[in-house]
């Protein structure tokens, strides 16, 4: 079920009232409330899928007891079990096809000729997020940062929770399983936040990100024809429609889950205010990256076995991270491009230059110097986009190449007006309402004005409805991640 | 609880409510494309419904195909060109057609290959961009479904859409007879493909859906047929023209004499490019000629 379509539309509302008015009584009848709902949202795109996830979070549950015990060497089988059960799910159903035709071209580059057998099974909705909610859980236990939880179902509603089930935020269990096994109490404010983010969420998504794509859409699919201008215009676009179409997601999954009265971690802070790459990754999809930096960087070793072990296991996360994202040389390419970009900052520690604060945090507007690192932090970002969006390496090269060809050959068109101008419509509304949002990305509050915040949240409910209008004529558009 | 319940409730009510009420406000104000035209050319035909004409009557072969300010400057009697779409179908508007026509006019009926086997077809799509985004539409044929489904869609802001000068698909695509002559300075990608049915014809029950053909003097003309076509389906074709005959209906000319070279074509399966248009109105004129005297 998506969140942009008329079936959450009903679903919403029904599973909200029978939270608070009827399942209120006590703890596990909230939770199983959450866990029949989930599950409903998630079969909704098929019921088979339902099987795995319910498989999956057995199995991790289980797990769960084996990592807890004293025995360390039965904690570690138990540990490896976990990561062999998730990441064999996501090689089977993620993974497989790329590696068995990668192994068909390296056979046929030493003339063998074989005929791998492909996979002809849908990719589960959302699976790279659950299969890390439930590796995040052993970890944790193996770690010895928290026990194994004694219900299943409480862990049930940790994994499947509706509003980060398909594209997050990957949750870890010390930060949500507590809230699973405490009662929740209604809370005003709580509501009227999470109200707001939703609003806040499906605008940027379903206007924004929905409205730029009509013509990002465009300049990708038919790049070849576009002049450079177009392909810079298209590339900036999808920039931003993956950021509306990816934080206009968690934003409606935060928005959510605070009508249940939960508390999920931020998936995003303004990312493209971002100085550096580095803080880029400490803004852009947080749960994932913090995830890698957790499970994966640290326990290689991270930066403190000297620069070289920092470099090779930043090279790693970037790669890996890249690779998550989908099974295409594109991915890990794009995510090569990012740790190429990190690793001035690594070499000249400067990587936690920009920890704590957001850009002029105590002022207006930022100074030239931070402008020029945003500016060139951006550029550097949209440049790796296009081969993220784009299929097909050559077809990622040859945009780029394009864009430099056509610049040689007709500099004049920087003079001229570029086609697919119209999309700054979007954009500068966006970075001047985050822009003014910056400093805490979890209150979407326009001003102190009652009237001029129910105005505002009156425009965005007009394009809102206007696009939900359209779905009678095509179905709604998904969400870029739910593809991962 | 309640508050909360209570402030949803409003913000719903109150955005509901603006936004249709300025959905209805703005109904003759929607974004206009190249489905619109075919609006304006209902227009037309209400505007001269009392005066003797000409109408051209079939889908885009017709709108592209034929010259009605050529027929008009040629023979002095206004002549509208109705052709636009295929997608449309050409039943829906056959009540407001009739409505609109004299006891002497006259009616050049050139349906594409399809509507000879299947005259009710219309494409489902192409009909929903017609009247969600056209209110008048709905409102010309007198079709109340139609306008509340018009209301119901979305306002059209036309943002983010690349600006493409190359495309003869745009609204203002006609001239004051209803030809479309956007096309007429670009140079278009080539006809399409197409292949011919071969199911049973229903010509026996054009009458049904065409009722003109009981009431008004009628011409059939094929559309124009590209080679590749016509040496794969010429023998269908010809049945076709066979049985056109068989039903006594008068015909301009034959299939073949409107088989042409793709590289006449504009684009997709029976555009002509304008200059081809002229040589084929002129035909079309000459006999008309003869018929009227």
């Amino acid at each position: 079920m998506l969140f942009n379509s008329f079936a959450f539309m009903a679903f919403l509302p029904i599973v909200f009232l029978l939270y608070w008015f009827v399942f209120n009584r006590n703890l596990k009848q909230q939770n199983l409330l959450i866990l029949v709902a989930s599950y409903v949202f998630y079969g909704w795109w098929s019921w088979k899928f339902l099987i795995l996830l319910a498989g999956s979070t057995l199995l991790d549950f289980l797990y769960g007891f084996g990592v807890a015990s004293k025995n360390r060497s039965k904690a570690k089988l138990f540990l490896w079990l976990g990561v062999i059960n998730n990441l064999g799910i996501l090689a089977v159903f993620k993974y497989y096809n790329f590696f068995a035709l990668q192994f068909q071209q390296g056979f046929e580059l030493i003339g063998l000729h074989v005929n791998p057998v492909l996979l002809n099974v849908a990719l589960p909705v959302g699976i790279s997020f659950y299969t890390f909610h439930g590796m995040s859980y052993v970890f944790d236990i193996y770690r010895g940062v928290r026990q194994p939880v004694a219900s299943f179902f409480e862990y049930a509603v940790f994994v499947c929770f509706f509003p980060l089930l398909v594209a997050g935020p990957i949750e870890r269990a010390n930060h949500l399983l507590p809230q699973v096994q405490t009662k929740r109490v209604f809370n005003y404010s709580q509501m009227v936040e999470g109200c707001r983010l939703m609003l806040w969420g499906m605008f940027k998504k379903m206007v924004i990100a929905d409205g730029i794509a009509i013509a990002v859409d465009d300049i990708f699919k038919n790049y070849p024809s576009h002049s450079a201008y177009s392909l810079i215009v298209g590339a900036i676009g999808f920039s931003f429609q993956i950021y509306c179409d990816f934080s206009g997601y968690s934003d409606i999954a935060l928005g959510t889950s605070k009508l249940f009265g939960f508390e999920l971690l931020s998936n995003f802070r303004f990312p493209y205010f971002s100085r550096d790459i580095a803080e880029f990754w400490r803004r852009w999809h947080i749960s994932l990256s913090s995830w890698f930096r957790d499970y994966l960087y640290i326990p290689l070793g991270g930066s403190k076995n000297g620069k070289l072990t920092a470099v090779r296991n930043t090279f790693i996360i970037f790669l890996v991270s890249g690779f998550w994202h989908g099974a295409s040389w594109n991915f890990i390419i794009w995510g090569g491009i990012h740790a190429i970009g990190f690793l001035p900052l690594l070499l000249l520690n400067k990587n936690r230059k920009n920890v704590t604060e957001v850009v002029a945090y105590d002022r207006k507007l930022p100074n030239v110097k931070e402008l020029w690192q945003m500016l060139t932090t951006f550029l550097f970002v949209t440049f790796a986009w296009i081969f993220f969006r784009i299929d097909g390496l050559s077809n990622a090269v040859g945009y780029c190449k394009q864009i430099i060809v056509n610049s040689i050959q007709d500099p004049g068109q920087y003079l001229r007006r570029p086609p697919g101008l119209s999309i700054y419509i979007y954009i500068i509304p966006l970075l001047l309402i985050d822009w003014w949002l910056r400093r805490n990305e979890r209150v979407v509050r326009l001003t102190n004005f009652r009237v001029v915040n129910w105005l505002i949240a009156l425009v965005m409910a007009f394009f809102i409805i206007n696009n939900f209008l359209g779905y009678l004529d095509v179905k709604p558009t998904s969400f870029i991640y739910f593809e991962f | 609880m309640s508050t909360l319940l209570k402030k949803i409730f409003f913000f719903f009510l109150v955005s509901f409510s603006a936004f249709f009420l300025l959905k209805f406000s703005l109904r003759n104000f929607q974004q206009k494309n190249y489905n619109s035209a075919f609006v304006d050319k209902l227009k037309i035909l209400k505007a001269n419904k009392l005066n003797r004409k000409i109408i051209l009557f079939g889908g885009s072969s017709v709108g592209w195909g034929f010259s009605a300010e050529l027929i008009e400057h040629k023979l002095g009697i206004k002549t509208i060109n109705l052709g636009h779409s295929m997608g449309f179908g050409l039943t829906e508007i056959q009540p407001f057609l009739m409505q609109n026509l004299t006891s002497d006019d006259i009616i050049v009926f050139s349906p594409e290959w399809k509507f000879y086997t299947s005259p009710e077809y219309y494409d489902t799509a192409t009909l929903e961009n017609l009247y969600r985004y056209n209110y008048e539409y709905g409102k010309l044929i007198g079709n109340v479904k139609y306008e509340i489904k018009s209301y119901l869609s979305k306002i059209q802001l036309g943002i983010g859409q690349l600006e493409n000068h190359n495309t003869a698909y745009i609204y203002n695509c006609l001239n004051k007879n209803g030809d479309v002559i956007s096309q007429c300075n670009l140079t278009g990608p080539g006809p399409r493909y197409y292949g011919i049915d071969n199911t049973p014809l229903k010509l026996d029950v054009f009458p049904k859906y065409f009722p003109f053909l009981l009431t008004h003097k009628v011409i059939f003309a094929f559309p124009p047929t590209q080679e590749r076509i016509y040496k794969e389906f010429g023998n269908r074709l010809n049945f076709i023209q066979k049985s056109v005959l068989d039903q006594h209906y008068l015909m301009v000319d034959s299939v073949k004499d409107n088989v042409y070279p793709q590289s006449v074509f504009f684009d997709a399966e029976y555009h002509i490019t304008c200059d081809t248009r002229t040589h084929r109105t002129e035909k079309l004129i000459s006999y008309l000629q003869k018929f009227i005297k």
